[in-house]
């Protein structure tokens, strides 16, 4: 019985005594040093080469070590055991921080007042209305729902739009193709936090971007793949859109010849906003291999169909 | 019995509507309207020139729509009469959103991450600590209101004040000056919203900045007076200042050769952590300008002694 690491991105001499510590006598591997395949039986997984989980003969599940499922999914040889995803909530957290610093941010004018200080310009601005900019969340669930949350602490106005439907307190929410246009016509800043998958990617495009009021603003914590790029640009460059915050891309790191990296109006952020840390991920990912090993389901199990 | 509203064009009319609506059986007089100036009782006051309050002989009370008081305690032609000061949540809610802001920004990096982005440089940024103290000089209706929203937020949040008070929920309070070097010594982003008055005058100098630790980040929404601006210069240009945010400045608008304008580590707003808003507003005005003809005291009195 062992469990095997997978991943370019965690260092197993932090990540796999930090995990072991809450489930003391469980071997743990590394990959590629896997050792006998038979032996694994929980597979925590980053971004895994296509194939290699169906070498694993007595796998009894899967834990993704982010919220994002896509790539994962996207092997076709993904063996037919339950998957859970990390939804940490100290992740949530720092999501909904970052959403909430880039909505003030706009909302209180910064860009333009940053324009003055390089210019020494002393132009004072009146102070906008809170009715006037409400901040939009596309994907309320384990991740964005947090950050909705988090926004209406300081007095923003706040709503929500997801693929199904969903309530939650003190947020209108929409959901669905038939609620997008309504949701994004009274949205002036628009926060991505989808999962991505076949209906979200694509999803903010020249269409939807014409949707948003004039002058909108975007801020993407989604996965990079949900915009489409060139409909970005033509939308900041006729002031459709007035400024965007990127966390993600289609390509990670962001090529250096990348026309966002000198856009003005975009602020470019290395996928930060949601940062992992070892001490609170290691004891729900714990958690989570005493459940699949007791034959329960993972904390947050993910369903193939809907793709998270 | 007469009230009259002093503020310059063309703010006057936005200022004179909501105040007048709600005291329609009263007459309010525009400057520079002022009819039969002994007949004026009150006197509403956006912004004066100096002499004007002098014209008015049988003056019972003067209403600010201020929050700080300095510039009129100062002032020659003030009168001997109770002056009340504005104290509305919306400046409370305003400022708090600066003070969240300016906090978020440097607790996330953003400076690091824009001069990356300068350099097309996509850098891994660790994750933000999970303690983390903001100091709040002034714990008044604006200090507590940005201490909620930074609770919330998940940060530790300490305060001082001049002077003992009896409630401060769950904030540890250092009171008075003997405890104010124990209290930067744990402060990582000091926070200023006090009231100019001599007590609180050039608070912020050299002895005060080198009692934060080293790295610590400067918020100033208070006055400029409170900051002696070489000391702060010195202090971010010997690299133990991280930063500072700073909405206000002895001299405004700050001089063209200010170095602040080009300094890498500041971030100069134009004073406008809050706008007041006559819609907002015009309750208190309104309630203040009946207690004053009443002969009732009025809310939100200064008292001069203290300076606030």
């Amino acid at each position: 019985m062992a469990v095997l690491l997978i991943s370019n991105f965690h260092d197993p001499e932090i990540w796999l005594p930090a995990i072991g510590e809450h489930v003391p006598g469980i071997e743990f591997r590394f990959w590629p040093e896997i050792g006998d395949p038979a032996d694994i039986n929980v597979a925590l997984t980053y971004d895994p080469p296509p194939g290699l989980l169906a070498t694993l003969p007595n796998l009894k599940a899967i834990i993704n070590l982010f919220a994002g499922v896509d790539s994962l999914l996207s092997d076709p040889d993904l063996p037919d055991v339950p998957i859970g995803r990390m939804v940490d909530s100290a992740m949530a957290h720092d999501m909904a921080q970052y959403a909430l610093l880039h909505a003030l941010k706009y909302f209180r004018q910064m860009p333009i007042v940053e324009e003055h200080q390089r210019t020494h310009t002393w132009e004072w601005l009146k102070a906008p209305k809170v009715e006037e900019h409400t901040v939009g969340v596309m994907g309320i669930g384990a991740m964005g729902r947090p950050v909705a949350e988090m926004l209406t602490t300081v007095g923003l106005e706040v709503r929500g739009w997801s693929g199904s439907a969903r309530k939650i307190d003190g947020i209108t929410c929409f959901h669905g193709e038939a609620g997008l246009r309504a949701f994004l016509g009274g949205t002036r800043i628009l926060v991505v936090v989808l999962p991505k998958t076949d209906a979200t990617i694509g999803i903010i495009n020249a269409d939807t971007l014409a949707m948003l009021p004039r002058g909108a603003y975007l801020i993407n914590i989604g996965r990079g793949e949900q915009v489409v790029d060139e409909d970005l640009f033509a939308a900041l460059d006729s002031g459709q859109i007035t400024a965007a915050t990127l966390d993600v891309f289609r390509t990670e790191p962001l090529p250096a010849d990348n026309p966002y990296w000198d856009h003005p109006k975009v602020t470019i952020t290395p996928h930060h906003s949601g940062t992992t840390r070892v001490a609170t991920t290691s004891r729900v990912l714990a958690a989570n291999i005493r459940r699949v090993l007791a034959g329960e389901a993972p904390l947050v199990p993910v369903d193939r169909t809907r793709g998270y | 019995m007469t009230v009259i509203i002093i503020a310059q064009k063309p703010d006057q009319e936005a200022w004179y509507r909501p105040i007048q609506a709600l005291v329609p059986e009263i007459e309010i007089l525009k400057w520079p309207d002022i009819g039969d100036p002994g007949a004026v009782d009150v006197a509403v006051v956006h912004k004066a020139d100096p002499g004007i309050l002098a014209q008015f002989p049988n003056l019972k009370a003067l209403i600010g729509m201020w929050a700080g008081v300095e510039h009129i305690l100062e002032r020659p032609d003030l009168p001997d009469v109770p002056i009340a000061r504005m104290v509305d949540p919306l400046i409370a809610r305003d400022i708090g959103h600066y003070v969240v802001q300016h906090t978020l920004n440097y607790f996330r990096s953003m400076p690091l991450i824009q001069a990356n982005q300068r350099a097309h440089l996509w850098q891994h940024i660790e994750p933000p600590p999970v303690n983390f103290t903001v100091g709040l000089m002034g714990l008044g209706a604006i200090g507590k209101a940005a201490a909620d929203m930074l609770m919330n937020l998940g940060f530790t949040v300490r305060a001082w004040t001049r002077t003992a008070r009896s409630s401060g929920g769950d904030i540890p309070i250092f009171c008075g000056h003997d405890r104010l070097e124990e209290f930067l010594a744990g402060t990582q982003v000091c926070v200023c919203t006090l009231p100019l008055t001599p007590e609180t005058e050039a608070i912020i100098n050299t002895t005060r900045l080198y009692q934060l630790p080293a790295g610590a980040y400067l918020v100033n929404a208070g006055r400029g007076g409170q900051v002696v601006e070489e000391d702060l210069l010195a202090a971010l240009d010997a690299g133990h200042l991280a930063g500072a945010a700073l909405d206000v400045f002895h001299e405004e608008p700050p001089g063209a050769d200010s170095p602040f304008w080009d300094h890498p580590r500041v971030i100069m707003t134009p004073h406008n952590a809050a706008d007041p808003r006559p819609d907002s507003v015009a309750p208190a005005v309104a309630d203040n300008i009946r207690r004053a003809l009443a002969g009732q005291p009025m809310r939100n009195l200064v008292d001069r002694r203290r300076g606030y």
